[in-house]
């Protein structure tokens, strides 16, 4: 199967011909050579939150956190720091990655709370060439259906932001969405895409963490593909629509 | 692209460069967009634009492409 995918820069087009190999580089005893934390004990699922501008490495720290035994917490940056020391209290996290644009505004945080805290690799770094050694995913569907699959959180707009965590299951609905029937002669939106598409370009907003909008699109893609083998989250309508799914591209 | 705000001129870049053949959107990228020859031609090549985020008002739009 072809796994292409693509980030464009302005200036250049860089491909990421595997992602699910590039998400083993996430894994935290191994990023970027430091020592951080061991395999954790089975099914504790402990949080690693983490901060970037909005880029590919947001799904590639979810894959890498999933295959790892972690759950990662996205916190929005435009999130107030009472925000941010509540949810990092609430879901007991105790482990910070951020990318280096972020240091500056992660650091209140570390003075204030027992953090372990790493700078995360560019998306260069992490999406350059080189063989990457295979972390195989083991659980079944029915093992994992019910694992976190990423920790997101409520707006703010009612109060302090509340975590909500998405279970791997819950992809399984978008993937059914590509079986609704027509109503009043339009068919639904993942559905027209995998039809009509080949390659999805998906600008995303500055400041925001991936929604669950953007879970829906993950169904569409690529490194959906990669997370239904790679993941315990494969249906038989997924499979039976791989071949065709449009590539997704990020920017 | 992930360090700047999503605007037209970005957008217009990554259809140039890259190999894609659809998109998504937010409405006020799109009705922006939509005011502006250069970059409704490049929207014209696509199969396929999405809009999500919120609902798109045709009223706004300056001109209104038919992907086939």
């Amino acid at each position: 199967m072809d796994h292409d995918t693509s980030v464009c820069h302005p200036q250049r087009r860089v491909e990421i011909r595997l992602i699910q190999d590039r998400s083993q580089r996430h894994q935290p005893h191994r990023t970027q050579g430091i020592e951080v934390v061991d395999r954790p004990t089975k099914d504790l699922f402990p949080m690693i939150a983490y901060i970037d501008p909005n880029d590919v490495r947001y799904f590639i720290v979810m894959f890498g956190a999933v295959k790892a035994g972690y759950k990662a917490l996205f916190i929005s940056p435009r999130n107030p720091h009472e925000a941010q020391h509540s949810l990092l209290e609430r879901t007991d996290c105790h482990m910070l990655w951020y990318a280096s644009s972020f240091k500056t505004l992660i650091q209140p945080l570390l003075h204030e709370r027992h953090l372990d805290s790493v700078q995360v690799g560019s998306v260069e770094e992490w999406l350059a060439e080189g063989e990457v050694e295979p972390l195989p995913y083991q659980k079944t569907w029915d093992e994992a259906r019910w694992d976190p699959l990423v920790v997101l959180h409520t707006s703010g707009s009612t109060g302090i932001p509340r975590p909500i965590v998405v279970r791997q299951g819950m992809l399984s609905i978008d993937d059914a969405s590509h079986e609704l029937p027509e109503m009043h002669g339009t068919r639904f939106f993942t559905k027209e895409a995998t039809n009509r598409a080949r390659r999805l370009l998906l600008p995303r907003r500055n400041g925001h963490s991936p929604t669950s909008c953007s879970l829906t699109l993950l169904t569409l893609s690529v490194p959906v593909q990669c997370l239904f083998t790679t993941l315990a989250v494969s249906t038989p309508l997924f499979a039976s629509r791989c071949a065709g799914a449009p590539r997704l591209c990020w920017v | 692209m992930s360090e700047r705000p999503l605007s037209p001129d970005p957008v217009v870049e990554c259809l140039t460069c890259g190999d894609v053949d659809s998109i998504i959107l937010p409405p006020s990228v799109l009705e922006e967009m939509s005011g502006d020859p250069g970059q409704t031609q490049a929207l014209a090549k696509l199969k396929l634009a999405i809009v999500l985020g919120g609902a798109l008002d045709i009223r706004d739009l300056k001109c209104v492409l038919v992907l086939t």
